[in-house]
């Protein structure tokens, strides 16, 4: 071999063992994903893998209540549980437990402020620490966390009871209703054929490797679950869904009853659940006042009055401001009314106030008006909007404009009645752009009954007398639109709307 | 020979991998410079009254159901966004008059952009959800706290989307719709007919009751 033959050779390997050291670095072995889940929580994170160590940072720890930190030059880790120490020391590659010392294959790591464990003994080594049993630490992939579900099932209402620290999502398909539980094994469940539930016909179960699935089949194509609501408490959460078969429809029942048809009122408790919305001094929640009040007006409305009243919801859960105006479409209400108590830094701030939407002036909205008008000359039935893409989320957000004359004469009652069974000063009318007024596809007015803030309206509104009187002034101002309604049809019986079918 | 040849041919592809390798390193290198090199606006003073602006904020009085206006001055910056930065900070900061505040104190704005449409896109830390009190009032007096304030000082800006930590939020505690950017509403301001004064638009506020 000739002298350069050897220095090419020689220069050859030293590339060669320089790529290779460049391409551990920026190829690393794909990270991992880990899981440690304990009684009440999920804590994931991915795996570092350092010259083909796996490592993770030692701060996920803390779920365990295990601390982590490093002490003096020659940068000892100290873990630390309630229970027992453990010291590593970077140099010697031995732990000490108690008494007890342990080889290591490898020796933590630091990047940054960061401390990073090898994960091949922390997985042994942690149960020693916080004790087995109380955790589960390993691949994700292999960690299913296996909880029980009980299923209610109640005329057409579903509660899903979930262990704490379980999450779900929900998927709306044609045919079945999913809730999919990542990272979660369920137990067996009720599996099968329903006799009597009237919109649901089978519930099946389905596993996969992210997690399991439950189908809720629907007996006709066109059942729809308007309302999914969670109650937290101490020993887990509970899923409410209910669902309405189309044919079903309170309105249309009442078609069916002949003379006085009368009107569907959505009454919609503001917030609700974790959403407490505003705080009174002495602490009344307002998601519990207006719950209250609602159930107060909707039994008022129903015994004296020809009206099918419906609440979004009837129990402290939480919805998401679509799922209100939805449910409102969907039973085709005449009027939907959100009910809400106000907060103001200022705690002098007081009164009764009646909003409705308002529309923002912007080429853009103008553009979108248009084609609102397009899309009802078009579609006779456009205010009912279900599918929320595209154009339809346009038209979704501008629903409500058909209907701003009327929900202002509306609100322009209700402020009036307000004032006067109140005997509060005279508040005008406002507008604003309220998220839950803008896809309502009939009259849509917001009512703030009084600042809860202020402690005077905060003690009044604890009061049955008090609440009953905004219930008369509200009761009086569904009535005459009720009758104003009726004298309209009565009068004008081909409305723009119900020419089809 | 064969041999030698292979040899090179190692070499020649091992050079190669190494050039596209400290170019990448080079060049996230780089990335990092530009974020770190800040332009320099030491050289201005701004303590000039020639490079101060007259700035115009709203704030809540007890007594009042609207906002309330009050002045004070910002640095005349090179943007209209590290302006509007600075209005929006002198708002979270609170009235030097004794009014109340619009926003919780230790909201943090993430940062400001101005679209050539005239949108500021101003994104806010998590606590103005969390720290929020709830209640239509306070929420109006909130939003409309920023966007007034923006808006009035800035003919460039014509509504504000406001943003929290990077997201389109719903609304910020379930009332007013924040999923589109919004529109000044001089109804909320107490005006009695005066003449909002700043530096660059005197402006009448409406009388829109």
């Amino acid at each position: 071999m000739s002298f350069s033959s050897l220095q090419v050779k020689r220069k050859a390997i030293v590339f060669a063992f320089v790529v290779l050291c460049f391409s551990t670095v920026a190829f690393p072995a794909i990270a991992v994903e880990y899981m440690i889940i304990t009684a009440n929580s999920v804590e994931t994170f991915d795996s570092f893998p350092i010259s083909d160590v796996e490592y993770f940072d030692s701060s996920h720890l803390k779920v365990l209540g295990i601390d982590v930190s490093v002490e003096g030059e020659e940068k000892k880790v100290i873990i630390q549980s309630s229970s027992a120490d453990m010291v590593i020391s970077p140099s010697r590659k031995v732990v000490a437990i108690g008494d007890e010392l342990i080889t290591l294959s490898a020796v933590p790591s630091f990047v940054g402020d960061n401390i990073f464990l090898p994960l091949s003994y922390m997985a042994e080594l942690i149960p020693r620490l916080v004790g087995s049993g109380s955790f589960r630490f390993g691949p994700s992939d292999e960690l299913m966390v296996s909880i029980d579900v009980h299923i209610n099932c109640e005329k057409d209402v579903f509660k899903l009871s979930l262990p704490v620290g379980r999450e779900y999502e929900k998927e709306n398909k044609n045919l079945c209703l999913v809730l999919f539980f990542p990272g979660t094994r369920i137990n067996p469940i009720f599996e099968g054929e329903l006799r009597n539930s009237s919109a649901i016909s089978r519930i099946s179960h389905e596993s996969s490797r992210f997690g399991d699935r439950i189908y809720f089949y629907y007996r006709n194509v066109g059942t729809k679950f308007y309302n999914v609501g969670d109650i937290s408490g101490d020993g887990g959460k509970e899923i409410i869904i209910s669902f309405v078969e189309k044919k079903k429809l309170p309105s249309h029942d009442a078609s069916k009853n002949g003379e006085d048809r009368g009107i569907v009122v959505v009454l919609d408790p503001g917030h609700g659940g974790e959403a407490i919305g505003a705080i009174g001094p002495g602490g009344l929640y307002e998601k519990d006042a207006v719950l209250e009040l609602c159930r107060e007006l909707k039994t008022l409305l129903e015994n004296n009055l020809a009206v099918k009243v419906i609440l979004t919801r009837d129990s402290d859960m939480d919805i998401s401001l679509d799922e209100r105006t939805e449910l409102a479409n969907e039973v085709k209400a005449d009027l939907f009314i959100s009910v809400h108590a106000n907060g103001s830094r200022r705690h002098d701030a007081q009164g009764a106030e009646t909003y409705f939407l308002s529309y923002e002036a912007t080429d853009d909205n103008a553009r979108n008006l248009a084609a609102v008008e397009n899309y009802s000359r078009n579609n006779a039935s456009a205010p009912n909007l279900p599918e929320k893409s595209g154009l339809n989320l346009v038209l979704w957000d501008l629903a409500q404009s058909q209907f701003l004359e009327e929900s202002s004469n509306l609100a322009e009652t209700i402020q009036q009645n307000l004032n006067s069974y109140l005997g509060v000063r005279n508040r005008g009318i406002k507008q604003a752009p309220f998220k839950v007024l803008k896809g309502a596809t009939m009259p849509a007015v917001l009512v703030e009954i009084g600042f809860i803030t202020n402690p005077e309206e905060e003690r009044k509104l604890r009061q049955v007398e008090y609440r009953r009187r905004i219930c008369d002034a509200l009761y009086s101002s569904i009535s005459s639109f009720k009758e104003l309604k009726e004298r309209k049809q009565e009068s004008n019986f081909s409305s723009p709307f119900e020419n089809e079918q | 020979m064969n041999n030698k040849k292979a040899w090179v041919a190692v070499a020649f592809f091992a050079v190669i991998a190494l050039i596209v390798f400290m170019a990448v390193l080079l060049r996230s290198g780089k990335v990092e410079d530009e974020k770190t090199l800040q332009p320099q606006e030491n050289s201005v003073n701004y303590l000039a009254d020639e490079n101060l602006r007259k700035i115009v904020l709203f704030f809540q009085k007890v007594g009042y159901d609207k906002l309330i206006p009050e002045y004070r001055n910002i640095m005349k910056t090179a943007t209209v966004s590290s302006q509007a930065k600075q209005v929006l900070a002198e708002l979270i900061d609170g009235s030097t008059e004794g009014l109340l505040p619009v926003l919780p104190p230790s909201v943090k704005i993430n940062d400001l952009l101005v679209s050539p449409d005239g949108t500021a896109f101003v994104d806010f830390s998590r606590e103005i959800i969390t720290l929020s009190e709830g209640g239509t009032y306070n929420e109006l007096m909130m939003t409309y706290g920023i966007v007034n304030s923006v808006v009035l000082n800035f003919p460039e800006i014509s509504r504000v989307q406001i943003l929290v930590e990077g997201k389109e939020i719903e609304t910020l505690t379930g009332h007013i719709a924040l999923d589109s950017p919004v529109l000044p509403d001089y109804s909320v301001i107490q005006s009695d007919g005066d003449v909002l004064f700043t530096d660059n638009l005197p402006s009448l506020i409406p009388d829109v009751e």
